[in-house]
């Protein structure tokens, strides 16, 4: 089959195999917004039961899943991934590439995501799903609530942490290197630039959950007691959730606000407002979104000085939001507004989201956050920004694209009437909220005087839910019967306007350039000379589908499992030996990163996130170090013989993994397959030392639950373990090509990259032995 | 690359290792020994990432890169540590 | 009097309301305008700097505008956390001659010691007018000890102790709620705070038995 061709897009395969980002993005679009139906009802049928204190609709079990699942589903199934809907769809057209740099791994972070989810759901339907709260809470996550159920969620959000990873460094990659000559970073439209600074964003929280999510999988699991002990604890799992969670919160709001900024432009004819400063702030804000995340612990009882600190952060995050909204604003005067239904969605998010916004600088006032903390306040404050923000900001996306994405228009009329209802909806859902300050989160029970601000807002509540009726019935028919919509029937002026709607699998007739300034189209495309490029691929569906399988297992018949790695072993071969075609443009915009080529910068993406990891694990393990009033005197519980010697195995390994590389310059094939196996029994020897200290300890009687320094040792030398056995695999899979000549003279980059692994891996050993053996 | 470079930076990180070790049986305040041990594995580091993950041969945007990660885990770690200092568990 | 949790609750939060709905109101009055002023009439013409099909964005100067913003904000959120930091001042110092109460949140309920070792479940009573000061902690999951009406809320966490304090000049009975998700019972993790009048308190409090 010649694989250029995509089938038909009524044929099952395309969709299963489509590897093209067009196509992921629809697959995107339609699986978030299956989940935002999931987490919309689960939110009505809570609704009903708050309309009465003392109805009975959920049990006290049911209504905390209920609450939960909801959060998480929100927060991480449907804001995010509807943002990289668009993301997936627009950004390669608004840069001007043919796909995103890896579109294979595209594919994959997409099937992941709706994997994840899926295990997200099966959770319910065993003993209990995740009861707990979104923010996971400790230690009632660790041991308060013992349900297989919970153990399956848990897995879905592992499974859903892998997939941003993949996504994050495809996008920085693409946005870094695929951009139209000309195209300066600043030069950007608004919404890629949303996009590149929330995967930045991504690339430093998502490990911090991803090692949170290990750290309580093992507590759970094996009997770590890193949540269970106080020295540990809730306090911990606060810095390490929240260090994720706050930075989340604007990743799932960045993507809405370049929504506004592309928007705004097109519907006022007028160019944005002081737009570098946007952009300027936008960046501040994401630095500063990591220094802030104290502010979800106000009442826990901080240092004085960090409480103080984590204030000042918060209040003067809000400055540069301030510059953002203003300018938005300022963009409207003298300006030639078509309220159409992108821009009014726009116009009523913005709206929204000051009140959020000035509602979230009440709450960095500790003093009074110690009274709002954990009321319907914050409740209110979150879904102003979140949902009318991010999600009510991405709604208009939709919209502002659709006929980008199906060649029809939608009926304005329909649009409308979704924009009104959607206003009256939100606000009489959420702002009763606001006034209802006095009831805790959470409950199903409050008191009198607050029933009819709760039966007000459920009210708000089902005019809410139902005004996304009328736009699913409205996306749906105008699929059909919509008008023909054109290239650019909004007028806008950035590159996704300037070809087909919808636009070929190529996107563009020859190659666009802004070189002098304006946009021209250069004949030769890339993908007219040499081989045609791929767009299908089965493995990363497969690759999914066995991952999921591995997981479900855990957690069901351990032979589901034991399927499941088999078909992934099968599956990441399978990748491997894949001969697929995608081609760089040849010619880019790729400031800063002119001499990395896209290979190399996609694996230091990933060794950053590795880095924030293992540094997050490492941080728990000096956090609860200082915490303990004792802890064992080196040599005592360790003996620092065995860390020494594993200390010189690792460094001898990185030598003979540098030495392979030059051998494969220098076109020794004997010599770079006599390197690769020397690495490959150092690290054997590594971990073979290693498994004699863990029996030693074993044998007396020292366990993953002897208290913390056994727990936090067990775990981190685990973590990583695990990765020199990762390690291990690919140097068998590169020993065994190296045999045949594969690297020699050419393709001695691969050696380069695992190089990097290798190295990295040796350097948080580096820093394991003095950290656990010496200090 | 030359191959030299390898092998003295090998040689760099043994003798690291080894004055680690070294230092860690001196008559010293704790304090010092443990602070200049995790100096020396923060030397380690950079001499495998500048020379065998050749950091030092990249543009230096690539190593600012690798280095906005590593802020972040320095703000995580200080911020929490800081924030239970004097603070009795138990 | 001297100043209570909710003196000091309520004193900031007018201000910060009062603030908060001023620029809300101001902003949004200001956007509605613009949009109500620029809407697009069918004959109207383009602005002259309409950004045209493929070309690169331009910006609006504006730079000055903007700063001269951002300063006005920048100073009412100054003055604004320049009296949090007072509050909070006054929320750290408990007053002097408090009555010092330990506080256990177990799932799903509260557990109260008194000061001569007298153990409660559920209901706290205090005298009226004498400050109270609350040493919580958990003896299970993370909960939060909040009496909203006295706009008082402090995390009860296991293994670590937080201190909080009132005093209320009204007698009364006033809720005690957990603000925190912990488990099954946490809608109803609901506790009593009785503030008495301090005579019957005393001879309610001398008349305790001890173990
Ligand atoms: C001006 C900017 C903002 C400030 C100063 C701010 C401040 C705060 C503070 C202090 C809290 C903690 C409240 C508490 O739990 O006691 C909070 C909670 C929260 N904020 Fe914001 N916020 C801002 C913008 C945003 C934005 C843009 C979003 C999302 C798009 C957001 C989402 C949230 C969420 C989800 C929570 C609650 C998390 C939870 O406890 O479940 N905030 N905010
Ligand atoms: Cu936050």
């Amino acid at each position: 089959m010649d694989s250029h061709q995509l089938p038909p897009s009524y044929s099952i395969k395309r969709w299963l195999l489509t590897t093209n980002h067009k196509d992921v993005g629809i697959l995107y679009l339609v699986t978030s917004l299956y989940f935002l139906i999931l987490g919309g009802v689960l939110a009505l049928i809570f609704r009903l039961q708050l309309a009465q204190p003392g109805l009975n609709i959920l049990s006290p079990p049911a209504f905390n899943q209920a609450v939960t699942i909801h959060g998480l589903v929100m927060v991480l199934f449907v804001v995010s991934p509807l943002a990289f809907a668009l993301a997936n769809y627009v950004v390669p057209l608004q840069i001007g590439a043919r796909d995103l740099a890896f579109p294979r791994l595209n594919a994959l972070s997409y099937w992941l995501y709706l994997f994840g989810g899926l295990l997200v759901m099966i959770s319910f339907f065993q003993d209990r799903t995740l009861d707990v709260g979104w923010t996971l809470y400790q230690p009632l996550t660790s041991v308060f609530s013992p349900y297989v159920g919970v153990n399956t969620g848990g897995l879905g959000l592992a499974l859903l942490t892998a997939s941003v990873t993949v996504s994050t460094v495809n996008f920085v990659v693409t946005i870094f290197r695929s951009r139209a000559k000309g195209l300066r970073l600043t030069a950007l439209p608004m919404f890629t630039v949303g996009v590149l600074l929330t995967v930045l964003m991504m690339l430093y929280a998502f490990p911090a959950l991803l090692a949170g999510i290990i750290l309580l999988a093992s507590d759970r699991i094996l009997g770590t007691v890193y949540f269970t002990s106080p020295q540990g604890g809730a306090i911990l799992w606060d810095h390490i959730f929240w260090f994720f969670g706050h930075p989340e919160v604007y990743i799932v709001l960045f993507p809405a606000l370049g929504v506004f900024g592309d928007i705004l432009v097109t519907f006022s004819r007028r160019p944005l407002f002081a737009r570098r400063i946007i952009i300027a702030a936008m960046v501040v804000v994401a630095t500063l979104s990591f220094l802030v995340w104290g502010h979800h612990m106000f009442l826990t009882g901080m240092h004085p000085d960090v409480r103080r600190a984590f204030t000042v952060t918060t209040i003067a995050i809000s400055l540069p939001f301030d510059a953002i909204i203003l300018s938005f604003i300022y963009t409207l005067a003298k300006a030639r507004i078509e309220l159409k239904t992108p821009m009014l969605f726009v116009l009523g998010s913005i709206a929204i989201f000051i009140i959020g916004g000035i509602t979230g600088v009440f709450l960095g006032s500790i003093a009074l956050d110690y009274v709002l903390r954990g009321t319907y306040f914050v409740v209110a404050h979150f879904h102003y920004t979140m949902a009318g923000g991010a999600l009510v900001g991405l709604i208009a996306g939709v919209y502002y694209w659709y006929p980008k994405m199906t060649g029809r228009m939608f009926s304005e009329k329909l649009g409308r009437i979704h924009f009104i209802l959607t206003m009256i909806g939100f606000n009489t859902l959420y702002f009763p909220f606001f006034l209802s300050w006095e009831m805790p989160r959470r409950v199903p029970i409050y008191v009198e005087s607050l029933v009819p601000l709760q039966q007000i807002a459920t009210v708000g509540g089902f005019i809410f839910g139902a005004s996304f009726l009328v736009m699913f019935w409205n996306l749906l028919y105008s699929l059909r019967y919509g008008e023909p919509a054109g290239s650019n029937p909004w007028g806008a002026h950035t590159l996704e306007w300037m070809t087909e709607s919808p636009p070929p699998p190529h996107n563009f007739d020859g190659t666009p350039t802004f070189v002098d300034g304006k946009l021209s189209f250069i004949a030769a495309n890339g993908a007219a000379h040499g081989e045609p490029e791929t767009h299908l691929s089965r493995w990363p569906f497969m690759l999914s589908l066995a991952s999921f399988l591995a997981l479900l297992g855990l957690t069901t018949h351990l032979l589901v499992s034991v399927v499941g790695v088999g078909l992934l072993a099968f599956s990441v071969l399978g990748l491997a030996g894949e001969r697929f075609i995608s081609r760089e443009e040849d010619l880019g915009e790729r400031w800063p990163f002119e001499r990395v080529d896209r290979m190399k910068l996609a694996w230091w993406t990933f060794i950053s996130s590795e880095v924030v990891l293992f540094g997050v694990i490492l941080s728990a393990y000096v956090y609860v170090r200082t915490a303990s009033s004792t802890w064992p005197a080196p040599g005592t519980l360790l003996d620092i013989g065995h860390g020494a010697v594993n200390t010189f195995i690792l460094l001898t390994s990185s030598l003979t993994v540098v030495l392979a590389l030059a051998s494969s310059r220098m076109g020794s094939r004997t010599c770079t397959a006599g390197f690769l196996a020397a690495t490959l029994g150092l690290g054997i020897l590594f971990l073979f030392n290693k498994y004699n200290e863990w029996s030693e300890l074993f044998s007396h009687g020292i366990t993953f639950s002897s208290g913390l320094p056994a727990s936090t040792f067990f775990l981190t030398t685990g973590i990583h373990g695990a990765h020199v056995f990762a390690g291990l695999l690919a140097l068998g899979y590169l020993f065994a090509r190296a045999l045949k000549g594969a690297y020699v003279g050419k393709g001695h980059e691969t050696l380069e990259y695992f190089g990097y692994y290798w190295h990295f891996v040796d350097i948080v050993w580096v820093f394991i032995f003095p950290l656990f053996y010496l200090v | 690359m030359r191959v030299w470079v390898y092998f003295a930076v090998f040689a760099a990180l043994v003798l690291m290792t080894v004055l680690e070790l070294v230092v860690f049986g001196m008559p010293l305040p704790r304090l010092i020994i443990d602070m200049s041990i995790v100096g020396l594995a923060g030397g380690k580091a950079l001499l495998i990432a500048l020379f065998f993950q050749h950091l030092a041969y990249e543009p230096k945007s690539l190593s600012s890169f690798a280095l906005l990660g590593i802020g972040g885990v320095v703000a995580f770690l200080i911020l929490s540590v800081y924030s239970i200092i004097g603070i009795a568990f138990g | 009097m001297v100043a209570t949790t909710v003196d000091i609750f309520t004193s900031l939060w007018s201000i910060f309301s009062t603030l908060g709905v001023l620029v809300g109101v101001v902003v949004m009055a200001y956007m509605v305008y613009l949009i109500v002023r620029n809407r697009a009439k069918p004959e109207g013409p383009e602005p002259e700097d309409a950004p045209k099909p493929g070309e690169l964005p331009r910006e609006q100067k504006g730079a000055k505008k903007l700063l001269i913003s951002v300063i006005l904000s920048a100073s009412i959120v100054l003055t604004l956390i320049s009296l949090t930091f007072i509050a909070l001042d006054n929320l750290d110092r408990p007053p002097a001659g408090a009555m010092e109460v330990k506080v256990i949140a177990f799932q799903w309920g509260w557990k109260f010691i008194y000061p001569n070792g007298y153990e409660s479940i559920g209901e706290l009573r205090i005298p009226r007018g004498t400050p109270v000061k609350l040493y919580v902690t958990s003896q299970d999951v993370f909960h939060n000890m909040g009496i909203i009406s006295l706009r008082l809320k402090v995390d009860a966490i296991p293994g670590k102790t937080n201190i909080a304090w009132t005093r209320v000049y009204e007698t009364g009975v006033y809720d005690i709620r957990c603000f925190e998700l912990c488990g099954d019972g946490h809608g109803v993790m609901i506790g009593k705070l009785v503030v008495m009048d301090p005579e019957e308190f005393n001879s309610w409090y001398s008349s305790l038995q001890v173990s």
